[in-house]
């Protein structure tokens, strides 16, 4: 940890960027369009009934055992894709790692160049999109929820653990090296032991990931309680979907929990329960979703597999050519930045008002300790249901464009940036704060002036971070006619025409690149680039 | 207190234990479903005789009004065909082709645009039986009453929806989407820019009238049996939501079959399920529960050559494309 001197930006550079970010988002909302033609006040009674039943879920036995399993299945394919991940994490860092294979040679920074390139794909495209073209060759297999978790979530193991790798110090690993050890070995006790702590975090919040993309897939028909939750809306059953709703809540709010506590554990103890738990989980998954590798080389999936690469190679464009093409990467981009909005500024309210009093200020009550319960439980509501049923849901009193994906994406995010500001927040230095209190500041002046200068710069990199993911998230929300290449994807796939769906794909992963660049120079420019942010928003 | 370290553990191992113990609860109540259903797996791969035909349809109706019509269905060609029959459900229009394609339906219900899509991606594959109302199938066009929109005359009177909102069913619907499309094309609305709005699509035949009747939309089309259906029973307020257009008729829904059938389940397999499809008589009693879930006088036996117009169509509109 660098002093707060360090982390503050120059005036000119920080306000220049702060000034991008608002004309940023200005535009966007003139893209989505503002005033009469956004909201559609005649669906209000439909929305309103669906709050309603919050105070009557569907408790029926039947229905409650239902969702228990689902909720089962959910939990199994987590589990399944984050050690999928794990092993390909595993496998993949040390290759990129500038330890392990030097780039100061042409053949080592060549070999960096393919083999991070090759892992950019994956981690460009969305879990859903993943789970659609596995469909087409793997049909309804659980097997398909696995992989379109595992590979993603892989090759973005693979760059973190990399990375980790790097940034430990190297004297213990060149010492070794310099006995004779190999290259293996001197990873295996001399790096190793520096970053498991790190890594361990790491692989706990990608499960914590993994839960809200197993319920995301369900959406699509991969079954467990996404499934449920989609057949319950379709027939406009709104007790079932707050059933359903309590348990992703309950399933999600545990994984954050466990989550959280890996990432803030002391000792070795907690790491170690939870892999023993992870390995009593992991073959009890298998069973559950009835696993079988081996539909992965039937003759069946190889020939199907082929005829799928003839189909999407070479990608091309759809019926509305360039125009079509490029109009939808624009509302990508605006409807990302609109959701990053709802959810920066959103998280950064709720987060405040959520996190526990630290330092001076932690005179608890019973009051604010209630207040800051219910505001948890809202949050953790608004991650924990998918963000296509938060799209059906916005459609009703939104008209089609890009408002409701980038409302249904803003609101699903914000749940996810509050809880990460929240714990940003409670570890902050409190000396600044404290500082401002005893002068008998206010709580919003602390805020502005004590909270957001020291942790100002990690929220913003945080935030910035999540972007890149929701940028890839607008996909899910196309299903619903929110616009975009998600919608366009939708289309070209309800023609059948998977070169143009490949078309599309290519298009977003160009998209995300651009992102992650921007985002990347924003951070640079905003000097907030902390490993932190990476680990958790990653 | 919050500093401890502890505090952490202890809620990860409460944490771990609770997990642990829902697993434990929920694989114990799976042990004998899990055994039965590898046990139904191993049979069909083992013995040629008791193959399972697997049926499923595009889910254009509530999930459980499938799963009724399909249940019932699945234990008549059962009982006709001697095989294990197996309702597969299937989420979305997209799933039932994806699903047809990849080998996992061996006889499935389409839309007409779905039906020519899943022929054109399994070679071979046949369009078998459709129902009575097939050969002559209708959209209708649905508007809340307080829109003032008057009963339009023909194909050229919907030019008067220029302007409103406007909503599909599923995006491959054939009767929800692709030929009101057609129509409106016909009457020269483009729904890329003649509405308000861009057009929305409601997923389903039934979600549609929700819709409209909510006032999320002002305008909608849909199936005419689903509609004259719902009617019926009394599901529709006719002081919410009119019907203001029916269109000229179009070949819709029918059955598909897979090229292989026969030598999968014997010779003469696939003329068997089309005479036990068009065997089933509203007056028998034991049919009738399965004709009336059809919306079905009867079924009748189709050809690929009648859906031409239809694939036709899905090429104008963009939504044929191979």
């Amino acid at each position: 940890m660098t002093g707060p001197e360090a982390r503050i930006p120059t005036l000119s550079s920080g306000r220049r960027a702060t000034i991008a970010i608002l004309a940023a988002i200005a535009w966007a909302a003139s893209r989505a369009g503002v005033g009469d033609e956004v909201v559609n006040r005649r669906g209000f009674g439909t929305f309103g009934e669906f709050w309603r039943a919050v105070l009557k879920p569907e408790l029926a036995s039947e229905f409650v055992t239902l969702t228990a399993e689902s909720a089962a299945v959910t939990l199994a394919y987590a589990v399944l894709g984050t050690a999928l991940a794990l092993v390909l994490g595993v496998l993949g860092a040390p290759a990129l790692s500038a330890l392990l294979v030097p780039r100061h040679r042409a053949l080592g920074r060549l070999f960096w160049l393919v083999s991070r390139s090759i892992l950019v794909v994956p981690r460009a495209v969305h879990e859903l999109l993943w789970a659609l073209l596995f469909i087409q060759v793997l049909g309804f297999d659980p097997m398909v929820a696995v992989l379109a978790i595992g590979l993603p979530f892989g090759a973005v193991t693979a760059k973190v653990y990399a990375e980790t790798i790097d940034e430990a110090d190297p004297a213990p690993f060149l010492a070794l090296r310099a006995t004779g050890a190999s290259k293996l070995a001197a990873l295996f006790y001399g790096v190793l032991p520096d970053i498991r702590g790190e890594l361990t975090s790491f692989a706990f919040y990608r499960l914590e990931c993994a839960i809200r993309s197993a319920a995301i897939l369900g959406v699509i028909g991969a079954g467990g309680i996404g499934f449920q939750l989609d057949l319950s809306f379709e027939t406009l059953r709104y007790s079932e979907i707050w059933t359903l709703i309590a348990a992703l809540m309950l399933l999600s709010g545990l994984a954050d929990r466990w989550s959280s506590a890996v990432r803030r554990a002391t000792g070795p103890g907690v790491k170690r329960a939870s892999f023993a738990a992870l390995a009593v989980l992991l073959p009890l998954s298998w069973r559950w979703v009835t696993l079988d590798p081996s539909a992965l080389w039937s003759d069946r999936t190889i020939d199907l597999g082929r005829r799928l690469g003839d189909d999407l190679w070479p990608p091309r464009l759809g019926p509305g050519r360039w125009s079509e093409l490029l109009g939808a990467m624009v509302d990508t981009t605006a409807m990302s930045l609109l959701a990053l909005a709802i959810a920066g500024f959103g998280g950064l309210a709720a987060a405040t008002a959520v996190s526990r009093p630290t330092g001076r200020a932690a005179h608890n009550t019973a009051l604010g300790g209630l207040r800051r319960m219910v505001l948890r439980l809202i949050l953790l509501l608004l991650r924990a249901v998918p963000a296509p049923i938060w799209a059906f849901l916005m459609v009703l009193v939104l008209f089609p464009g890009l408002w409701p994906g980038a409302v249904a994406l803003g609101i699903y995010n914000l749940g996810v940036l509050g809880r990460l500001f929240a714990e940003i927040i409670e570890d902050r230095d409190t000396a600044s704060a404290d500082g401002l209190l005893l002068t008998g500041a206010r709580g919003v002046q602390t805020l502005f002036y004590g909270t957001l200068p020291t942790a100002g710069p990690r929220l913003t990199s945080v935030a910035l971070y999540r972007w890149e993911v929701i940028v890839r998230e607008t996909v899910v929300v196309g299903v619903v006619g929110a616009g975009g290449l998600g919608q366009l994807i939708n289309e070209h796939l309800a023609a059948r025409d998977f070169a143009a769906v490949a078309g599309a794909i290519v298009a977003l992963v160009v998209v995300s690149l651009a992102i992650d660049s921007i985002s990347a120079w924003l951070r640079r420019t905003l000097r907030t680039g902390s490993s932190n942010g990476r680990q958790v928003a990653g | 207190m919050k500093k401890n370290p502890w505090s952490a553990s202890w809620r990860t191992l409460i944490t771990a234990l609770v997990a642990l113990a829902f697993f434990a609860a929920a694989c114990g109540s799976d042990a004998s479903e899990g055994e039965a259903s590898s046990e139904g797996e191993a049979s069909n791969e083992g013995d040629e005789g008791a193959a399972v035909l697997r049926i499923g349809a595009i889910p254009d109706q509530e999930p459980e009004r499938l799963q009724r019509t399909y249940d019932l269905l699945s234990d008549y060609l059962a009982a006709e065909l001697d095989v294990t029959v197996e309702y597969v459900p299937v989420t979305d229009y997209q799933g039932a082709v994806t699903a047809f394609r990849v080998g996992d339906l061996d006889l499935a219900w389409f839309g007409g645009l779905t039906g020519v899509q899943a022929r054109l991606e399994v070679e071979g594959a046949n369009a078998i039986a459709q129902r009575d109302i097939d050969e002559a199938f209708t959209s209708v066009f649905i508007a809340r009453a307080d829109t003032g929109i008057d009963t339009i005359a023909d194909v050229a009177g919907l030019s008067v929806l220029e302007g409103r909102s406007f909503t599909f069913g599923s995006e491959s619907s054939t009767s929800g989407r692709l030929m009101p499309q057609s129509f409106l094309a016909e009457a020269g609305i483009e729904i890329d820019s003649s509405f308000d709005g861009a057009p929305g699509f409601s997923g389903s035949h039934d979600a549609t009238i929700e819709v409209v009747a909510a006032g999320s939309f002002e305008v909608g089309a849909l199936n005419s049996e689903v509609w004259d259906s719902r009617v019926e029973a009394g599901d529709v307020d006719p002081s919410e939501v009119i019907e203001i257009f029916r269109t000229p008729p179009y070949y819709d829904y029918h059955w598909v079959s897979q090229p292989e059938l026969d030598a999968r389940f014997g010779d003469g397999f696939q003329d068997n399920v089309v005479a036990a499809l068009t065997s089933l008589d509203a007056d028998d009693p034991d049919h009738e529960a399965i004709l009336e879930l059809f919306g079905a006088g009867s079924f009748i036996v189709t050809e690929n050559a009648n859906y031409a117009a239809i694939e036709a169509v899905g090429r104008e509109t963009g939504l044929i494309r191979s």
